[in-house]
């Protein structure tokens, strides 16, 4: 994959991330993806800020490192564990922090849980 | 949100913060309230969806349509409709033929007027603008030359490659024309920053078929996409 010819490779939930750092650190290109969708989203038996703490460790090891998920979100999960996820990430890399929605986030949460109850 | 930063990081940067770009799947569809079959195919959703999950999450990337099947439904292969996740091949145009008829029924090339693609591509006027004031890069995600070939095929497809290489090689060649041309319709008529081939199926090939049938048919997409100066990306 990284010798494809694309500039970057994403990965599922299933491979070591700094086993994919190294080789897209010998191929020159980005790297992404990774995070446990199905434990930590979909079943919800991974805590989001140890999984997230985790991706941060291994990836920022190699040069091309996004944030990103092990595979797309393909059923309904609870949007503030993303939430959790996006938060712990900022958090622990970037100055500026997501709150600035968050009380939004949690109205959209109560019409989702609404919506959910009305099917 | 820094668009620069995770296009410097795609090309295998190191980068001060790091970037966040989400495979979304029908996440949008949750967070609108509506059935996917309803998002997948209305344009003003799409955008809507783009734009709601990237300043939910605050991205700084995010997928303008994440559906593997769209790309074979366009080929006439039959969907059915999920509440929650992406549409499912449930028959195509090719699943019953012999080998030897492969190359007779091949679909005729679509182009932007087929399918989904004008709805798509009414999402992606809608959106790019809206992220593109956020600083929000827009990614194109197209299906890649195994996805394509196994959807068009099903189970058949891996005997074909056991018992005749030949006609599974102008099949592959045949779907890596399809991603190459939603690589060009992503990248040269939506915009998008980004554009990934996103070929899961492709990880179930051992390596020697991997090089053989699924390299040399992702190569006139990346073509198009660094032509038209944008940042290409293999999901799998």
């Amino acid at each position: 994959m990284a010798g494809s010819g694309a500039h970057s490779i994403a990965i599922d939930e299933c491979m070591a991330l700094s086993y994919v750092g190294e080789i897209a650190q010998d191929y020159h290109v980005g790297f992404l993806g990774n995070f446990h969708v199905t434990t930590a989203l979909f079943e919800e038996t991974e805590e989001v800020t140890a999984d997230v703490q985790r991706c941060i460790d291994e990836g920022t090891r190699f040069p091309g490192y996004v944030f990103g998920l092990g595979g797309p979100l393909t059923q309904h999960i609870n949007p503030s564990r993303l939430d959790t996820a996006v938060t712990t990430l900022f958090h622990q890399t970037r100055s500026r922090q997501p709150t600035s929605s968050f009380t939004e986030n949690h109205s959209l949460d109560e019409a989702i849980v609404q919506k959910k109850d009305e099917r | 949100m820094a668009k620069d930063h995770l296009l410097r990081a795609l090309h295998g940067e190191r980068v001060v913060q790091i970037p966040w770009l989400p495979h979304i799947g029908t996440h949008a569809a949750q967070l609108l309230g509506v059935s996917t079959q309803h998002y997948l195919q209305d344009a003003d959703l799409l955008a809507r969806g783009a734009v709601l999950c990237a300043d939910r999450y605050h991205c700084d990337g995010i997928p303008l349509l994440d559906d593997p099947s769209m790309e074979a439904m366009t080929l006439g292969c039959t969907a059915h409709w999920s509440d929650q996740g992406p549409p499912s091949i449930v028959s195509s145009p090719l699943s019953m033929l012999s080998t030897e008829q492969l190359s007779e029924y091949l679909p005729p090339l679509p182009d932007e007027t087929t399918g989904r693609w004008p709805a798509v591509i009414a999402a992606g006027a809608l959106a790019k603008p809206e992220l593109g004031q956020r600083n929000v890069a827009l990614v194109g995600v197209a299906a890649g030359p195994c996805t394509i070939a196994y959807q068009l095929r099903g189970m058949r497809l891996f005997a074909d490659l056991f018992r005749n290489p030949d006609l599974a090689s102008q099949l592959f060649a045949y779907a890596g024309q399809i991603s190459a041309l939603s690589a060009r319709i992503y990248a040269e008529i939506i915009g998008c920053d980004i554009v990934a081939i996103n070929d899961t199926p492709a990880t179930m090939l051992q390596p020697a078929y991997f090089r053989q049938y699924v390299l040399p048919n992702l190569q006139a997409a990346w073509q198009i996409i660094h032509g038209a100066g944008k940042t290409s990306s293999l999901w799998a």
